[in-house]
C-alpha cells in the first residue's frame, strides 16, 4: 500500500522550489480569482442549502475536511508560466455564461456547476496548468456536491429500489425463503417489506461513492483504477442492500424482527461498516490487478524562459482579467438581486429527519356514513422511517356497493410527494393521461362545499386487482392543501417559465411550483378506492365527494397538530414572490 | 535442362515440403507464440504484484464471488422450477386453510406462470376466504370471462353470485344463465354440472318455462336427489300427475331420510316441512316443524315458529271461506294457533282482522279470544293491536286509543303498531297530526318501501296541508295499493289543494268506483 511517507520527501522538495521568490513572480494576481469565486458564492450557497436538506447528501458536511486532507498531500510542483491560455479562457467563458444563466433562471445547481468550472481558470490564473494539476484531486472531489441533473437522481433511487428488490427476491428464492416481490415490495407471509429510500441504498451509495473517490484520490490511483473502484462500489452498495433485505427476511424465519426499530438501524450501520471495509478491500484488489502509475514530476527548468512571455502579455492579461472579474461580479449581483432567490434561510428542522407525530384520532373521528359511503373499519399503520407511504397512517375504510374506499391521513413528509409513484412501485398501472392535477374550483360546485387548494387524482388498474381511483393532497402548517404529480409539475413548470421569461423581461413573475419542494413537515390526505369493475364517472364523483368531505373533517386536526409540533420553530421558508 | 530438372527436384523435395510444413505448422507456431507471450506477460505482471494486496483484497474477492454465484444461480434457474416450488407451498397452505400464506405463494406462481389456471383458482378461493372481495371478483372475472368459456366451476360460482343479487334484473338472469351454460358445457365434474343444471332449472321456473326446468332438473337429479322436490313441483305445474306422484314420493323419502340422519338440522326440517306444505299436507308439515321445537338457537326457533304460523295460516286459507259458523270455526282455530305461535306476523294480523270484520259469532268469538289472551298473558301486545285496530274501524275512539297505546307500549319496535297508532292519531277527533308524524316518521325510515306506512304518512301529510310531500308518499304507495279508496281520496284532496283539479277529479272518480255498492 502506498503511504504518505513514500511521497513525503518528493513533495517537500517540490514545495521548496515552488515557494522560492523567483517562482512567486510567475503567479498571477490572486485578486481576480477571488472576485470570480465570490461572484459564484450566492448560487453555490443556495445549492448547498437545497442539497443538505436531502438526507443522502448530508454526508457532504465532511467534504471540507476531506478536501483539506487532500490539499495537504498535494504534489506541489514548481510554478510554471501560464501557457496555453485558450482552454482556460474557454472554461472561463463557459463558467461565466453558465453563471449568468443560473442567476437569471435561478438554478443554483447550474451555478454550482459553473463555479466548479470557473475554479480551473482561476487555478490556471494563479499558477498555470501545473497548479491546476496540483489541485486537481481536490477539484475532482468537490464534484461530489453536484447531484445528477434532470431528476436522474430520483430515477436512480427508483431503479435502485427495483433492482434491489429483484435481486433480493432471487437470492431469497435460492435460499428457499418463499416470498412475493412486486415492484418495490417484498412480501413475506404476514409481513410486507417496502423497499424505502433508505433501504434502496441511496444514502449508502452517495457516502460510499464519496469515500471511494476520496480513497482513490488520496492514494493517487490511476483514472482507470478510480473508475473501476467507483463501479465496484456501486456493486457493493447493491450487495449491501440485498444483504439487508435478505437478513430481514431470514430473520422472520427465526422469529427475529429486524424490519424496524433499533435492530433495523443497527443492522444498517453494521452493513454500512462492512461495505466501507469492502471498498477498501476492493481498492487493494484493484492495486493487485492494475499496476500503479508512477507520478510524473515535471522539471522546473522551463520556468525561466517563460518569464519574458508572461511579462510581455501582462497588459492584455490585465484587461481580460478585469473583464472576467466584472462578469463574475454581474453573476453575483444578479444572484443576490434575483426575485426568485429565497429571502429567508430554511428552518433548522428541515435539515434533520422530521419526528412529527399526530394524536390517534380513533375510529369515531369520522362519521359512520359519509357522502353516501358506509364506514366499514378503522386501522392504524406504523411503517419504517423513509417509507414512501408515510411512517404512520390512520385509516378509515368506507364501502359503497363494490367500492371500498380507504380514507387515510399519512405523515410525516418532508415535501410535496407524488403518491402515484408509490402505487406504481407496488404494481398499479397509472397511465400518464389518467393523472390529473386539479384545483378544487375546477370540480363541480356541489362536490366542493367551500373547499380550496389543489388535488391530485389518478385512475389506476392492476390485473387481478381491478380498478382504483387515488386522490391525494398534502398540507403544511399554513393549512392550504396542495398536491404534486411530478410529470405534470415538470410540464407546467417548464411551459410557464419559458413564457414568463419572454413576457416579463425586467418585470419578473413568480416561478411555477417546483416538482419537489423540501421543508415540512407535511401531512398527506389520501383516498384509495378500489372496485373489481371499471369505476364509472358517477363513481368518480361519489369518491371525490367522499374525499373532500373526509378531508374537510381531517384537515383542521392535521394543521393543528403541525402547528403544535412546530410552535417552537420558525415558519417554513418562502419565496420572495409569495411573501 | 539438367539444371532445370535439378531445380525442380529441389523444389519438390525440399522447398515445397518445407513450405507445406511451415503452412501446416503456422497456426501451431502462432498459438505457441501467443501462449508464450501471454505467459510472459502474466509472469511479468505476477512478478510485479505484491501478495499483501491480494490478501487485503481477499474479502472483496470472496464477496464478489458469492454474489456472482447467486447471480448465476438466479439467472440459470428456470421459471418453472421456481414456480413449482411456490405452487407446492401454495397448495399446502391452501389445503391447511392458511389462506393468507396461500395467497402470497400463489400470487408468485401467477407472476411466474400467468396462465396457471389451477393456481389462479386457488388464489381466487383464498381471496374469498380472506374477505378480499374486490380481488376475488377481479380474479373470478378472469377465470369466468363474459365472452367465452373459462373454468367451469368459476362460471358456476359467478352465476350463483349474480343470481343471489338482491336487485336482480332480467339482464342479470340472462347473464347468470349464460355462465351456467358455459359451466355445463365445459365440465366433466358431475357435481358442477348438476349444480349448474339445478340453477338453470330454477331460472326456467322463474320464467314459467316448466318443461325446460323439468329437463334440467331431471339431468341433475341423479347427482342431487334433493331436486326431486323441485321436479315434483314442476310436474304439478305441468299437470303431469303421475310424474308428480313419483317425484313427490322420491322427495319425501329423501328428506325423511335426511331428517332422520340429522334431526338437529333446522334447514332440513324446514325443507321437509315445506315439501308437505307444498303438497297441502299441513298436519304433517306442522308435525315435522313441532318436532324441532324448542330449537337450540333463538334464530332457529324463530324460523320454525314463523313457518309454523305460515302453515297454520295457509291451512286456514285452504278451508272454505263460507261464512257459516261451522265452516268459520276451523279457520278461526288455525288462525288463533298461528297468532299464539308467532304473533309478529303481518299475514296473521290481516287474517285475524278479516275474522274480526266478518261479524256475527265468529267475530265475537275472535274478540273473546283476544280478550282471553290479554287476561291470560298470551300474545298480549298483538291482541291489543288487533282490538285497537278493530275499534278504529268501528270508530270507537276511546277503545282504539286505549288498545293501541297499550300495543305500542308493549311492542314499541313493531312497525305495524306504530302505523296503526299514527293512523288513529291522525283520524281521531280532534286529530293530533304532529304527534302522528312523530310516530310514523321512524317507521318510514325503517321500511322506506312499505306501501302501508307510506300511505299512512301520505294521508297525515295531506291533512297537514303539505300536499307535495303527501303526493310523493301516496303515489309511491299507490303502486301497491291501487284499489285503496282512502289513498285515492287523499290524493284527490292533495291535488285539489295544489290547484290541479283535473287530477283531483280523476282520483275522485276512482274513489266512486271503489266504493262498495
Amino acid at each position: 500500500m502506498a503511504t504518505i511517507a513514500d511521497r513525503g520527501e518528493g513533495i517537500s522538495q517540490l514545495k521548496s522550489q515552488a515557494e522560492s521568490p523567483f517562482a512567486t513572480k510567475l503567479r498571477g494576481s490572486p485578486f481576480i480569482p477571488l472576485v470570480v469565486i465570490a461572484g459564484f458564492l450566492p448560487l453555490v450557497f443556495w445549492h448547498l442549502v437545497e442539497l443538505l436538506q436531502k438526507p443522502e447528501y448530508q454526508y457532504l458536511v465532511l467534504l471540507p475536511l476531506a478536501a483539506w486532507a487532500l490539499s495537504t498531500i498535494r504534489e506541489a510542483g514548481p510554478i510554471a508560466p501560464r501557457k496555453r491560455p485558450l482552454p482556460a479562457m474557454l472554461l472561463a467563458v463557459i463558467s461565466c455564461v453558465g453563471g449568468l444563466a443560473a442567476a437569471w433562471f435561478w438554478s443554483p445547481w447550474l451555478g454550482a456547476v459553473s463555479a466548479l468550472i470557473a475554479v480551473i481558470p482561476c487555478l490556471w490564473w494563479t499558477g498555470g496548468w501545473k497548479y491546476v494539476r496540483e489541485w486537481l484531486p481536490v477539484w475532482v472531489l468537490c464534484w461530489l456536491i453536484i447531484r445528477l441533473p434532470f431528476g436522474w437522481d430520483q430515477r436512480l433511487v427508483q431503479n435502485l429500489r427495483t433492482v434491489t428488490t429483484r435481486l433480493a427476491s432471487g437470492v431469497l428464492d435460492e435460499l428457499g425463503i418463499l416470498q412475493l416481490s412486486y415492484a418495490n415490495v417484498i412480501e413475506l407471509p404476514g409481513k410486507p417489506l417496502f423497499v424505502a429510500d433508505a433501504c434502496s441504498g441511496i444514502n449508502s451509495l452517495h457516502v460510499l461513492l464519496g469515500a471511494a473517490l476520496f480513497l482513490g484520490l488520496w492514494f493517487r490511483r490511476r483514472a482507470l483504477h478510480i473508475v473501476a473502484l467507483l463501479a465496484a462500489t456501486f456493486g457493493i452498495v447493491l450487495i449491501e442492500n440485498v444483504s439487508r433485505l435478505v437478513t430481514v427476511a431470514a430473520g422472520f424465519r427465526w422469529k427475529v424482527d429486524l424490519s424496524e426499530g433499533a435492530k433495523h438501524a443497527t443492522l444498517g450501520y453494521v452493513l454500512f461498516a462492512i461495505s466501507l471495509l469492502l471498498v477498501i478491500s476492493t481498492d487493494q484488489l484493484l492495486v493487485f490487478l492494475i499496476p500503479l502509475a508512477k507520478s510524473k514530476q515535471s522539471p522546473a527548468t522551463t520556468a525561466t524562459s517563460a518569464i519574458h512571455r508572461s511579462l510581455g502579455a501582462s497588459f492584455v492579461r490585465q484587461i481580460l482579467g478585469a473583464a472576467w472579474a466584472a462578469a463574475a461580479v454581474v453573476v453575483g449581483a444578479l444572484s443576490v438581486t434575483n426575485a426568485s432567490m429565497p429571502h429567508q434561510l430554511p428552518a433548522w428542522s428541515t435539515f434533520s429527519p422530521s419526528n412529527f407525530d399526530m394524536p390517534k384520532l380513533g375510529e369515531d373521528f369520522l362519521p359512520k356514513e359519509l357522502a353516501g359511503f358506509k364506514f366499514d373499519r378503522h386501522s392504524e399503520v406504523k411503517r419504517v422511517f423513509g417509507d414512501p407511504f408515510g411512517q404512520a397512517s390512520q385509516q378509515w375504510i368506507y364501502r359503497r356497493g363494490e367500492i371500498f374506499a380507504t380514507v387515510s391521513i399519512d405523515y410525516p413528509y418532508d415535501g410535496y410527494h407524488d403518491l402515484t409513484e408509490c402505487y406504481t412501485a407496488i404494481g398499479w398501472v397509472v397511465p400518464e393521461d389518467h393523472k390529473e392535477l386539479l384545483t378544487v374550483e375546477q370540480l363541480p360546485a356541489e362536490l366542493t362545499d367551500g373547499e380550496s387548494g389543489t388535488l391530485a387524482i389518478a385512475r389506476m388498474s392492476q390485473e387481478l386487482f381491478g380498478s382504483s381511483l387515488l386522490l391525494f393532497s398534502l398540507v403544511d402548517r399554513n393549512g392550504v392543501p396542495a398536491a404534486s404529480i411530478k410529470s405534470k409539475a415538470r410540464a407546467t413548470s417548464g411551459a410557464e417559465t419559458a413564457a414568463d421569461r419572454l413576457k416579463s423581461f425586467g418585470n419578473r413573475q413568480p416561478n411555477a411550483a417546483p416538482a419537489v419542494r423540501y421543508g415540512g413537515p407535511y401531512v398527506q390526505f389520501q383516498l384509495f378506492a378500489t372496485s373489481p369493475n371499471e369505476l364509472t364517472d358517477e363513481d368518480r364523483k361519489r369518491v371525490i365527494a367522499l374525499y373532500l368531505a373526509a378531508r374537510k373533517l381531517l384537515l383542521p386536526k392535521g394543521v393543528e397538530s403541525l402547528k403544535e409540533q412546530s410552535s417552537s420553530s420558525p415558519p417554513a421558508p418562502t419565496k420572495k414572490e409569495s411573501a | 535442362m539438367f539444371r532445370t530438372f535439378r531445380n525442380l527436384k529441389r523444389f519438390f523435395t525440399q522447398t515445397l515440403p518445407t513450405a507445406v510444413v511451415r503452412i501446416v505448422m503456422a497456426p501451431a507456431h502462432f498459438g505457441t507464440w501467443l501462449l508464450n507471450g501471454v505467459w510472459q506477460l502474466f509472469v511479468s505482471w505476477w512478478e510485479s504484484r505484491r501478495v499483501r494486496h491480494l490478501l487485503y483484497g481477499l474479502p472483496a474477492l470472496i464477496v464478489f464471488g458469492i454474489s456472482g454465484y447467486f447471480a448465476a444461480a438466479a439467472t440459470f434457474r428456470t421459471r418453472s422450477s421456481i414456480s413449482d416450488r411456490y405452487f407446492a407451498a401454495g397448495k399446502r397452505a391452501f389445503d391447511t386453510r392458511s389462506y393468507a400464506s396461500a395467497k402470497l405463494y400463489l400470487e408468485r406462481v401467477i407472476e411466474l406462470q400467468p396462465n396457471d389456471m389451477e393456481a389462479l383458482w386457488m388464489l381466487q378461493q383464498s381471496a374469498r376466504e380472506t374477505k378480499d372481495n374486490n380481488r376475488y371478483r377481479a380474479i373470478l372475472a378472469r377465470l369466468a370471462p363474459e365472452d367465452g368459456r373459462g373454468r367451469a366451476d368459476s362460471h358456476l360460482e359467478l352465476a350463483a353470485a349474480i343470481l343471489k343479487s338482491p336487485n336482480l334484473t332480467p339482464e342479470d338472469v340472462e347473464r347468470g344463465a349464460k355462465h351456467l351454460k358455459y359451466a355445463v358445457s365445459g365440465t366433466s365434474s358431475a357435481e358442477v354440472e348438476s349444480k349448474a343444471r339445478a340453477l338453470l332449472g330454477d331460472i326456467a321456473v322463474q320464467k314459467g318455462q316448466y318443461l325446460t326446468a323439468k329437463q334440467e332438473y331431471e339431468k341433475a337429479v341423479g347427482a342431487r336427489p334433493e331436486l326431486a322436490l323441485q321436479l315434483f313441483r314442476v310436474s304439478r305445474a305441468l299437470k303431469e300427475e303421475n310424474e308428480a306422484a313419483r317425484w313427490g314420493a322420491a322427495a319425501r323419502d329423501f328428506w325423511a331420510k335426511q331428517l332422520s340422519q340429522n334431526p338437529d338440522n333446522v334447514e332440513y326440517r324446514l325443507i321437509a316441512a315445506d315439501m308437505y306444505h307444498g303438497l297441502g299436507e299441513f298436519e304433517k308439515a306442522i308435525t315435522i316443524l313441532n318436532g324441532g321445537l324448542p330449537a337450540k338457537k333463538p334464530e332457529d326457533e324463530s324460523k320454525l315458529r314463523q313457518f309454523l304460523a305460515q302453515c297454520y295460516l295457509h291451512w286456514a286459507d285452504s278451508l272454505t271461506t263460507d261464512s257459516a259458523l261451522e265452516n268459520q270455526n276451523p279457520r278461526f282455530e288455525r288462525i288463533t294457533q298461528a297468532i299464539l305461535i308467532y304473533p309478529h306476523n303481518a299475514e296473521v294480523f290481516q287474517a285475524m282482522m278479516l275474522l274480526l270484520k266478518s261479524g256475527g259469532d265468529v267475530s265475537s268469538q275472535a274478540k273473546d279470544f283476544l280478550l282471553d289472551n290479554i287476561a291470560k298473558g298470551r300474545a298480549v301486545g298483538m291482541s291489543h293491536l288487533l282490538l285497537g285496530t278493530q275499534a278504529l274501524v268501528d270508530l270507537d275512539d276511546a277503545q282504539a286509543e286505549f288498545h293501541l297505546k297499550r300495543a305500542i307500549d308493549l311492542m314499541p319496535q313493531a312497525p305495524i303498531v306504530a302505523n296503526n297508532f299514527a293512523w288513529y292519531l291522525a283520524f281521531k277527533d280532534p286529530p293530533e297530526l304532529e304527534q302522528a308524524m312523530t310516530v310514523i316518521d321512524p317507521v318510514v325510515k325503517l321500511l322506506p318501501n312499505d306501501a302501508r306506512v307510506l300511505d299512512t304518512r301520505g294521508n297525515i301529510l295531506v291533512k297537514l296541508k303539505r300536499y307535495q310531500e303527501g303526493i310523493n308518499d301516496l303515489e309511491r304507495a299507490l303502486r301497491t295499493l291501487k284499489d285503496n279508496e282512502q289513498t285515492h281520496a287523499a290524493l284527490a284532496e292533495a291535488y285539489e289543494g295544489l290547484g290541479i283539479p283535473d287530477l283531483a277529479e280523476r282520483h275522485r272518480k276512482e274513489v266512486e268506483r271503489l266504493k262498495p255498492r
